[in-house]
């Protein structure tokens, strides 16, 4: 499996769920 | 969207055929952060549009089978993607451009043709290891027959550069969407950059979403929803499987990844939806957190992405 500075990296933290209303950004299909 | 909780200040324009947004935790520090934005996109856009008959990769395909000299810029980018295919075995390659003009994608999305009847059916892409690039003479020798669509890591590739950029050089939290594909660089918000996740990014801030933090690299959204059109009759959309030229299976609406960077986000997601069912194990085994919905609606989560929060959200969770 590639990882490393050779393969994809994972993030340092995975994302965390956020509650209420409000963001910085959308990620959707683009 | 709905403004952010805290004191950040956002701008949004159009560029590259979508929508750009940059966002500063230092809200006097923006107009900076989005003329190094528009910099970048502009610079990008006249290195690696195949769209423009000006761009330096349309000279490059006109100057096929001989070594070229190339700009920084366009040198790195396709480094970038050739390193892409490099990391996914050839699920993601630039080398795709012919198959992705013959389903007609041959313009800026705005303009393609609704439906025509399909000319010729694509067939597998030319291999992205048929490519050099010289990275240290910035030089390229492209195969003549070889057409290249750096679509898939270009833009990820400026959120990158740009955010980071950014956040170098105002001291602030930086935050750049491109269409979806977000970077983040500098120090965010205490509680993380809030992201609303779902299928268009530019409706996904009002409808039910996941909403989610993340603290740095990047997260980006693959669709098969998006871009697409007719040919002969047929639903197509943007996303081609290089090892056929066919278009990638409907198994999955949209595919979310977070990632250490915008582009290894965005390589992921597009190597998924090409990758179809076998996608959640693939990410899985990357320790690449993810959200994947099929074309019927359900959600599957994979390597720490936080179940869906929506009401009736139904989630199958993948373990990493």
């Amino acid at each position: 499996v590639p990882q490393g500075s050779s393969g994809i990296q994972p993030p340092a933290q995975a994302p965390a769920p956020a509650f209420g209303s409000g963001s910085h950004a959308s990620s959707g299909g683009s | 969207v709905k403004a952010p909780s805290t004191g950040s200040a956002r701008a949004t324009f159009a560029a590259l055929g979508t929508t750009a947004v940059v966002v500063v935790t230092e809200p006097r520090r923006l107009d900076r952060a989005e003329q190094i934005l528009r910099e970048v996109l502009d610079a990008i856009d006249l290195a690696c549009s195949r769209f423009r008959s000006d761009s330096e990769i349309s000279g490059l395909h006109a100057h096929a089978g001989r070594t070229a000299p190339a700009s920084a810029l366009l040198t790195d980018a396709l480094a970038v993607a050739l390193r892409a295919a490099a990391v996914t075995d050839g699920l993601v390659d630039p080398t795709v451009g012919a198959a992705v003009r013959a389903w007609g994608y041959d313009r800026d999305f705005a303009s393609v043709v609704p439906d025509v009847a399909l000319v010729e059916r694509p067939g597998p892409a030319p291999g992205w290891w048929r490519v050099t690039v010289d990275e240290r003479r910035r030089e390229i020798l492209l195969p003549r027959g070889v057409h290249l669509d750096l679509g898939a890591t270009a833009k990820a590739y400026a959120a990158d550069l740009a955010a980071g950029r950014a956040a170098r050089e105002t001291g602030c939290g930086v935050l750049v969407s491109l269409g979806g594909d977000v970077a983040v660089a500098g120090r965010g918000p205490a509680d993380g950059w809030r992201v609303a996740v779902g299928d268009d990014h530019a409706t996904a801030g009002d409808q039910p979403a996941d909403l989610v933090t993340v603290q740095s690299g990047g997260l980006a959204t693959s669709s098969t929803t998006r871009r697409t059109w007719r040919r002969g009759g047929r639903p197509v959309h943007h996303i081609v499987d290089p090892r056929t030229g066919d278009q990638a299976p409907p198994v999955w609406r949209t595919v979310s990844v977070a990632a250490g960077s915008c582009v290894d986000a965005n390589t992921a997601s597009t190597a998924a939806i090409v990758l179809g069912a076998a996608a959640p194990d693939w990410l899985a085994v990357r320790r690449l957190p993810a959200r994947l919905v099929s074309t019927d609606g359900g959600v599957t989560t994979v390597a720490g992405w936080p179940a869906d929060t929506r009401p009736g959200g139904h989630v199958q969770g993948v373990a990493a």
